[in-house]
């Protein structure tokens, strides 16, 4: 389909005998903010590295905005990898003009104002900070941008509970109808009020790919329960 | 306004009911513009198509007009937010009933005790 | 984008860099006044201080040597920092930013090589200044020697020109040497370059080990491209030889032939490196 932001085909990666993602496809439309869900090592990093061309498949395909992954939609993808992706000698304002020197969607306005609510003064340097202070900045970075597809690996994972709400407040304020967000995450609770659809992912398949009100309405519970019962993870935790 | 989401029903279902009250109630007045399906959104902490869904079916149900050049207002029409309220109520009041039927209450004393309950209410206890 | 590329990976670069060229040149000062001042010999010259002139020598000897090792060190050190620049730039944590920001793998691995070459010849330079240093002379008058090389080859090749000693045909040989040669160490330090690149795109194929297997593939592309020098020695050689071209050609022309034979095979060999490198992290990269 046209409309498709983020489309996978029959998308299989290995790595040796172990099958890491096998045989997944499910599209992403404009306006849309899905959640990838699993447990760890369930494949879900794997997919958004492969719709990154950070690995390559070895069965299927990804096609972002009708096109495979190349220099030409790396310009219209927003990343947020699972780890510290910048040099950490570098000051946070030199991160902000590096990513507006690269990406031609990056709003430096945007970066700064974030950067002064959340009290990062960009003179630091990313070597001084602590952990979450460190994903804050590539978070700021990565959504200062008006990109077609973000593809959020983990995004709040490590954080405290405020920058949680700073981090799906900030998704939900740069909402737009031309853009899709794909969130993986295994904290279903904090994220399933902002998701349209679910797409969860058990030992490298597909499993489900449904509506969030539609599982309610089928099954009476949330996705979180939902989750909890396929995976039989215990309610605390 | 303040956003209570459960687990157990659809969120846009939520959304509706609790719109709903805040505008019979008078949260919005008649004709006021209501912010965007974005800034609603974000307010609340939930996915924008989410919240256009609440807002259509409240547009369904003749609360909420669309308008090309004002957007989004509460509908002037008073008589219509009225029995939306009455309906609120009636609805509550039967829940009500039927979470008590069982105990096999007479209808006198029912009366009596919702009397009581009530002055005791007004009465400075806290709430 | 190929600039902006630059402009990071130079900063990056020398960041690590300039403190090793500062090091170098500091030392040698430090040496090269040592040795100025003559503090060695006057100390052992003074009386009752004889018997520190074996000490003093010695110690003579270790700063020397300290100086050798600064002067290769600087070497290995900035090619050590060219390896590392690509393998933790590209191929770890930072290759996650460095492959998703919408530019060509060529751009990326180009970048690099710039600047790894441009950091060489910085070395270059760095270790002439610091024999210049080192030797005691004038610093200014050692940049003034320098300068004045160019100018004092001019006028020897006149005056040359002029005897008799040498024709117009052999200058216009000399010079055609002169560029082939600079062209041919500006190729192969590229090619020295892109071969590390190549051997590490190749390396992190694997799913562990990637550090020793871009080891094992740099033996390997060295092997192989001995194989093929020899091979292409000894078959053009051979051709050359059957044809008789070389016997009876003017022994000019068969150095031409041979020079530019060498210039072909660095030119080759640069071009397998860098196509290696670029299609193997265009189609197969691999950071798991």
């Amino acid at each position: 389909m046209a409309n498709d932001i983020l489309s996978l085909d029959r998308l299989t990666k290995r790595f040796g005998k172990k099958c890491a993602l096998e045989d997944v496809s499910f599209s992403i439309s404009g306006g849309r903010i899905v959640g990838l869900l699993g447990p760890n090592g369930s494949g879900k990093t794997t997919l958004i590295k492969l719709a990154n061309g950070l690995l390559h498949p070895d069965g299927g395909a990804v096609y972002i905005d009708g096109q495979r992954p190349s220099e030409k939609t790396k310009a219209i993808v927003s990343y947020l990898p699972d780890r510290m992706y910048v040099a950490d000698w570098m000051k946070v304002s030199d991160l902000v003009r590096m990513f507006a020197d690269f990406y031609q969607d990056f709003d430096k306005e945007k970066a700064f104002s974030m950067l002064r609510s959340l009290d990062i003064s960009e003179a630091d340097r990313m070597k001084t900070m602590s952990k979450g202070t460190k994903e804050k900045v590539q978070l700021v970075l990565v959504m200062s941008r008006e990109a077609m597809l973000y593809l959020l690996d983990e995004p709040i994972g490590g954080v405290d509970p405020a920058a949680r709400d700073f981090i799906l407040r900030t998704i939900l304020t740069n909402y737009s109808p031309e853009s899709a967000v794909l969130i993986s995450t295994h904290l279903i609770s904090d994220v399933e009020k902002v998701l349209d659809e679910v797409i969860f992912l058990k030992e490298g398949r597909l499993i489900r790919h449904e509506n969030v009100d539609h599982i309610r309405e089928q099954e009476g519970k949330s996705v979180d329960q939902l989750f909890r019962e396929i995976f039989a993870i215990g309610t605390e935790g | 306004m303040e956003w209570k989401i459960d687990d157990r029903f659809p969120i846009w279902s939520q959304l509706t009911e609790q719109l709903e009250a805040y505008i019979s109630s008078g949260g919005f007045k008649p004709g006021e513009k209501l912010p965007s399906v974005r800034d609603f959104a974000s307010e609340a902490g939930v996915n924008p198509n989410t919240m256009q869904r609440a807002l259509s079916e409240l547009e369904g149900r003749g609360l909420i007009v669309t308008n090309r050049t004002a957007g989004r207002t509460v509908t002037e029409d008073a008589e219509r937010i009225k029995s939306v309220r009455q309906g609120i109520l009636r609805r509550r009041i039967e829940d009500f009933l039927d979470s008590i039927e069982e105990l096999g209450i007479k209808d006198n004393e029912l009366e009596s005790l919702l009397r009581k309950a009530i002055s005791e209410r007004s009465g400075g206890t806290v709430v | 984008m190929l600039f902006k590329l630059i402009k990071y990976e130079w900063r990056a670069m020398m960041r690590s860099l300039l403190p090793v060229y500062i090091a170098a040149l500091a030392l040698s000062v430090i040496i090269g006044l040592g040795s100025e001042l003559d503090i060695f010999t006057r100390l052992s010259a003074m009386p009752g201080l004889g018997f520190l002139e074996v000490v003093l020598t010695l110690l003579q000897v270790v700063l020397v040597i300290a100086y050798v090792v600064i002067i290769v060190a600087l070497f290995v050190i900035s090619t050590i920092v060219s390896v590392q620049r690509f393998y933790k730039g590209l191929l770890r944590d930072e290759g996650y930013l460095m492959f998703t920001l919408p530019v060509k793998v060529w751009e990326l691995t180009l970048s690099k090589a710039i600047v790894s070459f441009l950091a060489g010849f910085i070395s270059i330079i760095v270790a002439i200044f610091a024999i210049g240093l080192l030797s005691a002379v004038d610093l200014f008058e050692f940049i003034l020697a320098i300068f004045q090389i160019p100018g004092q080859l001019i006028g020897a090749v006149n005056e040359a020109l002029l005897r008799g000693t040498i024709t117009p045909a052999d200058l216009t040989n000399l010079t055609i040497f002169a560029i082939e040669f600079i062209l041919m160490a500006i190729i192969s330090a590229f090619a020295g370059i892109y071969q590390f690149y190549a051997a590490m795109a190749l390396g992190q194929m694997s799913r562990k080990h990637k550090v020793l297997f871009s080891v094992l593939w740099y033996i390997g592309i060295n092997i192989i491209a001995s194989i093929v020098f020899y091979a292409a020695l000894f078959l053009g050689a051979g051709t050359v030889s059957i044809m008789g071209a070389f016997a009876t050609a003017h022994p000019m022309i068969a150095v031409h032939m041979v020079v530019g034979a060498m210039f072909i095979y660095c030119v080759i060999n640069l071009a397998a490196f860098i196509l290696v490198t670029n299609v193997v992290l265009k189609q197969r990269l691999n950071l798991e």
